[in-house]
């Protein structure tokens, strides 16, 4: 299977900074992402992927305190950290909404070329409508104007990448994160390794299916392109510390930070509900970024037993991972539950979001990469040394 | 000294080595510079790590794209070289733009004050909503909101290095004469 790193701050738990651990200069820091990625690579990882954000969080028009914490400019990050591995894939994600195409493919051009084949570039058209206003723009384009955009953004790279000189994988791998219609059909266009988001192995398979459907309908072969849902592991060596892990985790999203939260998803203020009542449903959907089609409800509640989740219950599983999946248990039972999704056609892999940053990495290094390979379903070494030689990509005649 | 380097279009040279030994004959700044399919600033982040002294001074140019992108981008290898980047401004065909362009990514890298990440773990506060604020930027180019998603970077104004006669010359902190040796500067304590 495929394995991927997707690190954000100091874990993708919100309160992960108030951990024992994080110290003030970790994230504007190099060693804190060397560290990461060493990490990485001691466990075979296919790659490490970093996100963009293009605005700073703010709440009624005025900074965030508890969310803005430091995100840096993603291709800097992979290229700085090149330097310290050998075979790691260096995944950054760039938006063809607000940057320039033919800038942006001599960014990946140059650090593909110089890593010697290992870098991948996650197409997005970004999702948040704050950023329009740092880029000279008076609204967030519509979806299919997004990703009309982003179509001719990427045949305009590849016309580059065609002319440059190539890298030893001929071009950057080309990934995928949007699960909406449009950048489903963006996907099976162009994507060679896709982040998704599925809650339940029968959602996996569905979208798998799906997918490999578009993909053989555009005239591509699936087998090249890779569904690597995101999941967040609390692993401990009893199933009741793993528990534990959890709880202590939680009391890290102190209750401004959960407000803060919920403003920057729905754009409502939450000052005022009860942690031990249902969700308000009927005021979020007529929350402003619900109303601005910017926040889709059904994928960010996930109903329990089919009821709608208390409030408390709904920021508990929020504030670990967004609308991602969790995971909770030993290190075997981690193993378990990858293999079962790996072998029963959900995925072809992961990506991992630590809930808290190193820690909970170490431990999916340490304790559960042995245990995949013992069984045989993950990597000791790497089989070459660029990226699609990683994945198992087919290799390219031409860029 | 300053050694000025370019990326020859058919095959890339080995810039670690290069820059290593730019560092060691005692150069104090690389000049990377921009050649078609080549970035320098992410040639600059790639070398970095393996130098300690020199300065970098990467090739970003102003004449297309958003400050937004230039300011994260040169804020964050700012932030990671613990403030060993220049910001050289190549040739410019619209002066008025590149002027605009250059004070809207001097007020980005401002919008964080130096002392905003409070990192108050009781009290949930990573940074101080008083030291960050927009710049509501309204030009004839830009129209850029702020604040930027980077604290500012270490040297507060990344330098600007640009050659004599460039419009942007009496911006600029470091000027490189005509005969490719003159080099101006200005007072880099003042900046931050």
């Amino acid at each position: 299977m495929s394995l991927g790193l997707f690190p954000l701050g100091h874990g993708h738990n919100v309160g992960s900074w108030r951990a024992a651990a994080a110290r003030k200069d970790d994230l504007l820091g190099l060693d804190y992402y060397v560290n990461l990625a060493r990490l990485c690579e001691r466990g075979t990882f296919d790659m490490i992927f970093f996100a963009e954000i293009l605005y700073s969080y703010e709440q009624n028009g005025r900074h965030c305190g508890q969310l803005a914490y430091p995100t840096l400019d993603p291709v800097v990050l992979i290229s700085a950290i090149a330097h310290a591995t050998e075979n790691l894939g260096l995944v950054a994600t760039y938006s063809t909404t607000y940057t320039d195409a033919d800038a942006t493919a001599a960014k990946f051009a140059t650090i593909d070329r110089l890593t010697g084949g290992r870098a991948g570039w996650n197409i997005v058209t970004t999702g948040a409508d704050q950023s329009a206003h740092n880029f000279s723009q008076r609204e967030h384009p519509e979806r299919e104007a997004r990703y009309t955009r982003a179509q001719d953004y990427v045949d305009r790279a590849r016309a580059l990448w065609r002319e440059w000189p190539s890298s030893a994988q001929k071009r950057p791998v080309l990934v995928q994160a949007g699960m909406s219609p449009y950048g489903r059909a963006f996907a099976a266009t162009v994507a060679e390794v896709m982040f998704t988001v599925s809650r339940t192995i029968e959602d996996g398979r569905k979208f798998r299916v799906d997918i490999r459907a578009l993909i053989a309908e555009k005239g591509r072969d699936p087998d090249q392109v890779k569904v690597l849902p995101g999941i967040a592991p609390i692993i401990a060596s009893t199933e009741a510390e793993a528990k534990r892990k959890e709880d202590e985790f939680f009391d890290l999203v102190h209750p401004r930070i959960q407000l803060a939260l919920l403003a920057d998803q729905f754009g409502m203020d939450f000052t005022g509900y009860a942690l031990d009542q249902p969700l308000p449903i009927d005021d979020i959907m007529k929350a402003p970024h619900v109303v601005s089609g910017a926040r889709d409800p059904s994928r960010l509640i996930q109903k329990i037993d089919g009821q709608m989740p208390t409030l408390g219950a709904y920021l508990r599983q929020s504030s670990r991972v967004r609308s991602h999946q969790s995971f909770v248990g030993t290190p075997e039972q981690f193993a378990d539950h990858m293999q079962r999704w790996f072998e029963t056609g959900a995925c072809d892999g992961f990506n991992i979001l630590p809930p808290v940053i190193p820690g909970e990495f170490e431990t999916v290094i340490d304790h559960v990469v042995p245990i995949l390979r013992k069984r045989g379903l993950f990597r000791s070494a790497y089989p070459g040394k660029t990226l699609r030689d990683t994945l198992g990509l087919t290799p390219l005649a031409a860029a | 000294m300053s050694v000025r380097a370019c990326a020859p279009s058919s095959n890339d040279i080995d810039w670690a080595a290069f820059a290593t030994a730019a560092e060691r004959t005692g150069f104090d700044t690389l000049v990377i510079a921009v050649s078609p399919g080549f970035d320098p600033l992410t040639a600059a982040a790639l070398i970095m790590p393996r130098t300690h002294r020199i300065r970098l001074a990467p090739e970003v140019g102003v004449d297309r794209g958003e400050p937004f992108t230039v300011a994260r981008g040169l804020a964050a290898l700012d932030h990671l070289s613990k403030g060993r980047l220049t910001w050289c401004v190549g040739a410019i065909t619209d002066a008025a733009r590149a002027r605009e362009f250059v004070e809207v990514t001097r007020r980005l890298w401002q919008s964080w004050q130096a002392d905003a990440i409070s990192f108050d773990k009781a009290d949930a506060v990573f940074s101080d909503p008083a030291k960050v604020a927009r710049i509501n930027h309204q030009g004839t180019a830009f129209q850029v909101r702020g604040p930027l998603n980077t604290p500012r970077p270490p040297q507060g104004r990344i330098p600007l290095m640009v050659d004599a006669g460039s419009p942007l010359a009496d911006l600029a902190d470091i000027v490189i004469g005509r005969d490719g040796a003159t080099v101006e500067r200005r007072a880099l304590g003042d900046l931050r």
